[in-house]
């Protein structure tokens, strides 16, 4: 029986149909190589519920870790010095330095399907910097001196002067003197309608114009993305869904990871493979070439609350950092021991400061300078990760040495980043910074600029108030000649260093493992892992 | 006719009797006497100091090191001794396990005594206390004793509010003190239960009628008649929640609510080896082990002297 027909006339619409259609899909099909791909579920574990879903309010850095999969910041960044356009179509800044202005892409929605406006983002910078708020983001914000600031916060005007809205789609911004780093600052869009609803369901189910937004959070249990239907970003969307497991440490979380239960092994602002699986790893055939290294923005240490004695004695503070070896198990490569706060590869660092050196008998003399009878008592409180946990075991050691007796005090993230901002509660607390621009101001500023105490929510939990340092501080933060700028931070971190209010530790560096079939760039020194910018390969 | 208090002096002899109990006994003795002569083994240098940091006490990788390589049951993962570390995790857990066994049987004791010689509205109140406990879990109790301590402390105020009498206030920090009260104050339950019983029975034998009948009182019952003939159970069940205690001090160090660190304690030794299970299973197999032998010992010890002290079955 005759299958072919012979006359091919009659079929040729459907022929040329079927190649059409042949052709569409074939040259979208997965192809190593290829343009981004897209599809599939992300797994991914965290060890404790996020603090906050509510940029403007945000503390924890692992919180801004998830940031980037609901929210587009106005710019965007690369290898940690680039700038990129993402909400904000194209930007310019003024001659002065002071006035930067930027313009909306068209067509941007959140997730309730409502169009974002420049309101938005004014909204944004206006929740921060009103006290009543207490946003721990404060003094970062107010650290650029947008004009109107004081005003607004002291309640004399209803907005930001040097906020302006110029249609729905430009945005302005006017502070009081210039500021290179402002560009780097994330300003996201909040629409105020649903923020202000009673309750704190923005937190936990924002409404948010980023690639996705939240399906589901059962606490303890499970956070779950989807996309978000109304997303019109720069950047392709990849994942069909992400699943964010909580609960579990490092080490469950690897062994997960080893099953192929997850993707990333370890989803932390210090992305590192624990430290006891470490060597292991490094020498397993099937996971050596899945590991991405990088140096951080980023630095550890521990406050101690100048205002609650005896560590308001600089000798005492002095004579903490003096004892403790900050070198030991460096040859792990996991960090780079700290002399001061810039990190090594911040190109304001200075290789010429001396720091404390391990001296255990310098130690003890400065505490003998002090009159304290021995033992010193004093408290640490630390998170519960392993980190932490052998961090704190190894200063308590080091500290009885020297005759101070410390007590180790165990809390998760949340509960110690809010009892150190209570003045006079802890005294000593282990804590870090993850820089959000390739520049001294943030870790600096934000932490050690005294006038931001007063905040309810300050980052400044060492309560360390110098005035030189706050003068220097005004000085350097509108300084725009680069040399001239790295050399009064470096100033300012000589004379915080000796100061002491922290007890100098180290410098981490990235150390992330992912799955063969996870591509794309993860690591990004200013937000240490972009889960926006990877996907799913196999 | 009442037993006497010659009991004690036949107790080496009982032990000796039965390989079970004396097999019990050695294992606690060499434990003792680790534990009693670690301070001098240090201070002879035959014994490491269990908080140092050793700065060889790390591979190249920052590893922990396994037995053998310059340390007997290797390091963990600060470079500090195991073996010293588990000596003197004996001295806290023997001191915390008799402690609180020691609380436990002076509360269970006394509540058991009292509920079984008065009877009555006394004995059910108390016996519903006790059955009360015995349904919570001990463990998630002793946790919620010591959540009430808190991390800073807490004072107990021992006298009517009303009255400064502060001289009985009383601070409890966590430590060895808090420690061995939680875990007193959550195993008395079995032991009051099991007095009662005994009590029950013996107050009902011919010579504590007739002492009742020449008008002896109560206290000179419980002092003269009912204590020593209910001693050789106490004794057992001694030792056999000596055992629970031990048991129960680790999983409270475990938990990381058990005795605060620098000290060493097997339960926190586990949780901090747990991370390093697949590259240096020493660090909990090492404390694992002596947490199994020294509450096998206690409870086998407990078993052999209830089999030689318990009542004969005659055909």
């Amino acid at each position: 029986m005759k299958l072919v027909p012979t006359n091919l006339t009659r079929f040729l619409p459907l022929l040329v149909a079927v190649a059409s259609l042949a052709a569409t899909v074939f040259a979208s099909a997965p192809n190593a190589g290829d343009a981004l791909h897209s599809g599939g579920t992300f797994h991914v574990a965290l060890a404790d519920d996020p603090q906050t879903l509510d940029p403007a309010l945000q503390q924890l850095a692992n919180d801004a870790l998830l940031f980037p999969l609901l929210y587009l910041p106005l710019l965007d960044n690369t290898n940690g010095v680039d700038l990129v356009a993402c909400a904000a179509q194209d930007w310019q800044v003024a001659s002065d330095g002071r006035t930067f202005t930027f313009h909306l892409r068209p067509g941007l929605r959140f997730s309730n399907g409502r169009m974002v406006v420049a309101a938005d983002y004014a909204y944004y910078l206006e929740r921060i910097s009103d006290p009543r708020n207490a946003s721990p983001n404060n003094a970062m914000l107010g650290a650029y001196h947008i004009r109107g600031a004081d005003d607004f916060a002291a309640h004399r005007t209803k907005h930001l002067a040097g906020v302006r809205i110029e249609g729905t789609r430009t945005l302005v911004v006017e502070l009081d003197q210039p500021d290179p780093t402002f560009l780097f600052y994330g300003i996201y869009a909040l629409p105020q309608e649903e923020v202000e609803r009673p309750g704190d369901a923005f937190a936990r189910h924002p409404t948010s114009d980023g690639p996705y937004m939240v399906d589901e959070w059962i606490r303890g249990v499970r956070l779950v993305y989807k996309p978000n239907p109304f997303y019109a970003g720069p950047e392709p969307r990849h994942f069909d869904r992400i699943e964010i497991m909580i609960g579990g440490d490092a080490a469950t979380h690897l062994l997960m990871f080893e099953r192929g239960e997850l993707d990333l092994a370890n989803f932390t602002a210090a992305a590192s493979i624990p430290a006891a699986d470490q060597a292991r790893i490094l020498r397993d055939p099937r996971w050596k070439n899945c590991i991405d290294r990088a140096p951080l923005f980023a630095a550890r240490f521990a406050n101690l609350n100048t205002q609650m004695p005896p560590l308001d004695d600089r000798r005492v503070r002095q004579a903490i950092n003096y004892a403790v070896d900050k070198a030991r198990r460096a040859a792990s490569g996991r960090f780079t021991p700290a002399k001061g706060l810039i990190p090594p590869i911040m190109p304001a660092n200075n290789t010429n400061l001396v720091g404390y050196p391990f001296n255990p008998p310098k130690a003890r003399q400065l505490l003998a300078e002090t009159g304290i009878p021995l033992p010193i008592h004093l408290t640490l409180w630390y998170a519960t990760d392993q980190e932490s946990i052998m961090q704190a075991q190894e200063i308590q050691a080091d500290l009885h040495e020297v005759g101070i007796e410390l007590s180790l005090r165990q809390a998760s993230f949340s509960e110690l980043n809010d009892a150190a901002e209570i003045p006079g509660k802890v005294q000593m607390s282990l804590s870090g910074w993850f820089t959000g621009m390739p520049d001294p101001k943030d870790i600096l500023g934000s932490q050690f600029d005294g006038r931001t105490i007063t905040n309810a929510a300050t980052y400044n939990t060492s309560f360390y108030n110098n005035p030189e340092v706050n003068r220097l501080l005004d000085e350097a933060s509108p300084t725009v000649e680069p040399a001239r700028r790295v050399a009064l931070y470096r100033q300012i971190e000589e004379i915080i260093v000796g100061d002491a209010p922290c007890l100098f530790l180290k410098h981490p560096n990235l150390c992330e493992l992912r799955q063969p079939w996870l591509k794309g760039p993860l690591l990004e020194p200013l937000w240490p892992l972009r889960l926006d910018r990877v996907w799913i390969e196999r | 006719m009442s037993l006497n208090f010659g009991f004690f002096k036949t107790s080496l002899r009982i032990i000796c009797a039965n390989r079970l109990a004396a097999t019990g006994a050695l294992i606690i003795l060499l434990f003792v006497l680790l534990a009693l002569a670690a301070p001098t083994m240090m201070r002879l240098h035959l014994l490491g100091d269990p908080n140092q940091l050793n700065l060889n006490g790390l591979d190249k990788d920052g590893m922990p090191r396994s037995p053998g390589h310059g340390y007997l049951l290797g390091s963990d993962n600060l470079g500090r001794d195991v073996l010293s570390r588990v000596i003197y995790g004996a001295r806290v857990s023997l001191l915390v396990g008799v402690a609180s066994m020691l609380t436990a049987t002076l509360i269970g004791v006394t509540v058991g005594l009292l509920s079984g010689l008065y009877g009555g509205k006394l004995d059910l109140a108390l016996m519903r206390f006790t059955e009360m406990n015995l349904t919570i879990p001990s463990i998630l109790l002793a946790m919620a004793f010591t959540s009430l301590i808190g991390d800073n402390g807490r004072i107990m105020h021992l006298h009517p509010a009303a009255l400064p009498w502060h001289f009985l206030d009383v601070t409890l920090k966590r430590g060895l003190l808090s420690v061995f009260l939680v875990i007193g104050f959550v195993s008395w339950p079995g032991m009051a239960r099991i007095v009662r019983a005994q009590v029950l029975g013996v107050k009902e034998r011919e010579f504590v009628l007739a002492a009742r009948a020449l008008g002896a009182s109560h206290w000179r019952l419980i002092w003269r008649h009912l204590l020593p003939n209910i001693l050789p159970t106490v004794i057992v069940l001694a030792a056999m929640t000596t055992a629970n205690t031990i048991l129960l001090e680790a999983g409270l160090g475990y938990l990381g609510i058990g005795v605060p660190p620098p000290a060493p304690d097997w339960g926190t030794m586990i949780t901090e080896g747990q991370p390093y299970f697949a590259t240096a299973p020493h660090l909990v197999i090492v404390p694992g082990v002596a947490i199994v032998l020294t509450v096998l010992a206690f409870n086998v010890l407990g078993q052999g002297l209830q089999e030689q002290m318990g009542p004969r079955q005659r055909p």
